[in-house]
């Protein structure tokens, strides 16, 4: 894993993306307890990969750059290091807000970026499969969210629904 | 709850959820690195028993079309 965020790094220092954050399953396992899971999906600025007028979204540079370290595309992702790395342009604001507000992790002597407990909520609650409620839960119960923080995010992005339909799923 | 104390007999419902959720907080508390390393294990466990799942669903699918039929 380590091996895979020098290469996200030096994938940003060599300014083939603005910025990134880790979101997904490794972001919720960062917080809370382990689980199966088989991708690190990297959640990356729309601007890094918009292309001509029309704003069509293509991963080209990013697989290109990563092809030619002699990584290869695998399913909807890049096998690096074992790891699928799934590059995910940040278009839903959720999402946005979540890369601008990333906090700064440690894996061995790496420096990553990773969303913060509140910012993988809210965007675990849009997303609103049953998995993420479950991670939602736990994130709660982690006790690592600001409840407060949490909520102002669910206000700003408009997810009182999605926040109230989890916890008639919590109820059930 | 500790080891030396386990008594199934002696133990309720509200001991096996403590139970559960002090090995929750316990993982949750783990170092990233050390996270990990279970999520790669579990990845082993589960590329193992992948061909068994197939093969059980498969053979639900066949089960469920002969019922069907």
């Amino acid at each position: 894993m380590e091996r895979v965020l020098q290469v996200i790094n030096q994938m940003k220092a060599d300014g083939v993306v603005d910025d990134y954050a880790i979101g997904g399953g490794i972001a919720a396992i960062y917080y809370i307890e382990p689980y199966d899971t088989n991708d690190l999906d990297v959640f990356i600025p729309v601007s890094a990969v918009a292309v001509g007028t029309a704003g069509l979204l293509s991963l080209d540079p990013v697989y290109s750059y990563l092809e030619r370290l002699g990584y290869r595309a695998v399913k909807e992702g890049v096998l690096v290091e074992d790891w699928l790395v799934q590059f995910i342009p940040a278009s839903e604001s959720t999402q946005v807000d979540a890369l601008d507000n990333a906090r700064t992790a440690k894996y061995g002597e790496t420096e990553t970026k990773i969303f913060s407990p509140e910012h993988l909520a809210a965007e675990l609650l849009r997303s609103g499969r049953l998995k993420d409620y479950a991670r939602v839960d736990a994130l709660i119960k982690s006790g690592k969210l600001d409840m407060n923080a949490l909520s102002g995010i669910v206000k700003k992005h408009g997810l009182e629904d999605k926040w109230n339909r989890f916890l008639s799923k919590l109820e059930e | 709850m500790e080891t030396r104390d386990f008594d199934l007999s002696k133990m309720t419902v509200e001991d096996l959820f403590r139970a559960k959720e002090a090995r929750r907080k316990r993982l949750a508390d783990l170092s990233f690195e050390e996270k990990i390393e279970i999520v790669k294990q579990l990845q082993e466990v589960s590329r193992a028993l992948a061909p068994i799942r197939e093969a059980n669903t498969k053979r639900i699918g066949r089960e469920q079309c002969e019922t069907s039929k």
